[in-house]
């Protein structure tokens, strides 16, 4: 293989690998699609949709590995939820003073942001530790482990429904405790 | 799959979601729903407020917890074969506790008590059998017994003499009766409680 041909080779070999992850994130995101249109159609207007959408897909092309694959389509929803909230507050007033300075207090290098989402971790992971055992195990196995629900409940020997409203309960009793 | 939230959810938006509704919402976010079920979910969700907003809650934490790095600190789940091995063990401790307990209960029955089967057969072993003179059975006899026999015998040398053997109780009432008679001749009242705890208490042995 002469050296001229070898930079062109991985040139087209990244390209195919880049069209390659994009079919994946599209797949993925048009998977959740339909999901997230009756999602938002209680959120905002049709006209914003499509825009909310397009900003969803964006986030996920440069995030999405940053994602555990059991919560991806959950991220996708808060994404989106997070989105036509924005777009809520860009149509208030006060919103477009905010905006104008949303280059210097949003950014993601703002030590302030930085600090509280450390402090936002360490009460997320204080309040899991004070879930009962049982439903600790449960969040385990079903977000770190990617076991599905009917897994877990063979593995732990309980029926389906137990597994799924305890993992519930858990979810409720950390958004409870972290308010 | 029915519908679990109430047509009139649309005019009540706090209308409380059922259980069942609220566990499908997981299982729809964590892909956990067939495609016919998300397919009715999905409607479910555009016309539910509620749902809706149970989605994003769910979403939020979902989402939270898949960005915490928990797993090492959360216990490793106890699985089923676990909770069985540990069963089976408890199982083998209680058992190996009953062997030893029985063990310990039969050396105990076989020393001290009286009554069972081995004792019988095992009666010429022991040091306090004595011999039935009518039956010629061995006879098991506490050493109190004994000792009370003894100090009879000293007694009524002209009984005594006769037998080679300790003589045994047989249930006969004129020979303690004799004996009951004769020793309260002898003995003065002033040791009465004394002797006759002695007596009583033979009398009850025999």
């Amino acid at each position: 293989m002469s050296d001229d041909l070898t930079p062109r080779i991985q040139s087209e070999t990244s390209v195919q690998r880049t069209e390659e992850t994009l079919d994946h994130w599209r797949t993925i995101f048009e998977n959740s699609e339909r999901g997230l249109r009756a999602f938002l159609r209680k959120r905002l207007q049709d006209s914003d949709i499509d825009d909310c959408l397009q900003v969803v897909f964006v986030k996920l092309l440069e995030n999405g590995d940053s994602v555990a694959a059991p919560a991806l389509k959950s991220w996708l929803f808060r994404v989106a939820a997070n989105e036509s909230a924005r777009i809520w507050r860009s149509k208030a007033a006060a919103e477009k003073m905010y905006q104008n300075h949303s280059g210097t207090l949003g950014s993601a290098v703002d030590p302030t942001n930085q600090a509280i989402q450390a402090e936002t971790i360490r009460n997320a992971k204080r309040a899991l530790k004070s879930l009962p055992e049982s439903w600790q195990q449960i969040v385990y196995l079903r977000v770190y482990e990617n076991l599905t629900f009917q897994q877990i409940a063979h593995r732990l020997d309980v029926p389906l429904g137990t597994a799924l409203t305890r993992m519930r309960r858990a979810l409720e009793r950390l958004r409870s405790e972290m308010k | 799959m029915s519908r679990s939230v109430s047509p009139d959810e649309d005019m009540n938006p706090n209308i409380s979601l059922t259980s069942e509704s609220k566990n499908r919402c997981l299982q729809y976010l964590l892909d956990e729903l067939d495609a016919e079920q998300v397919e009715l979910f999905e409607e479910e969700l555009a016309e539910s407020t509620s749902l809706c907003d149970e989605l994003q809650r769910q979403a939020e934490m979902v989402s939270m917890l898949s960005g915490l790095n928990f797993g090492e600190e959360v216990p490793p789940a106890q699985t089923r074969s676990a909770l069985q091995a540990g069963t089976w063990w408890r199982i083998a401790c209680i058992a190996i506790a009953a062997c030893c307990a029985g063990m310990v209960f039969r050396t105990w029955w076989q020393t001290s008590g009286s009554g069972s089967p081995l004792d019988l057969a095992r009666l010429d072993t022991l040091p306090h059998v004595v011999v039935d003179n009518q039956s010629d059975r061995p006879i098991p006899v506490p050493e109190f017994t004994l000792i009370v026999r003894a100090w009879a015998d000293g007694r009524l040398p002209s009984e005594t003499s006769e037998q080679n053997n300790v003589p045994i109780a047989t249930g006969d009432d004129d020979t303690l009766d004799d004996f009951l008679q004769e020793t309260d001749d002898e003995i003065g009242d002033s040791s009465a409680e004394q002797r006759f705890s002695w007596i009583f208490t033979a009398a009850s042995e025999i």
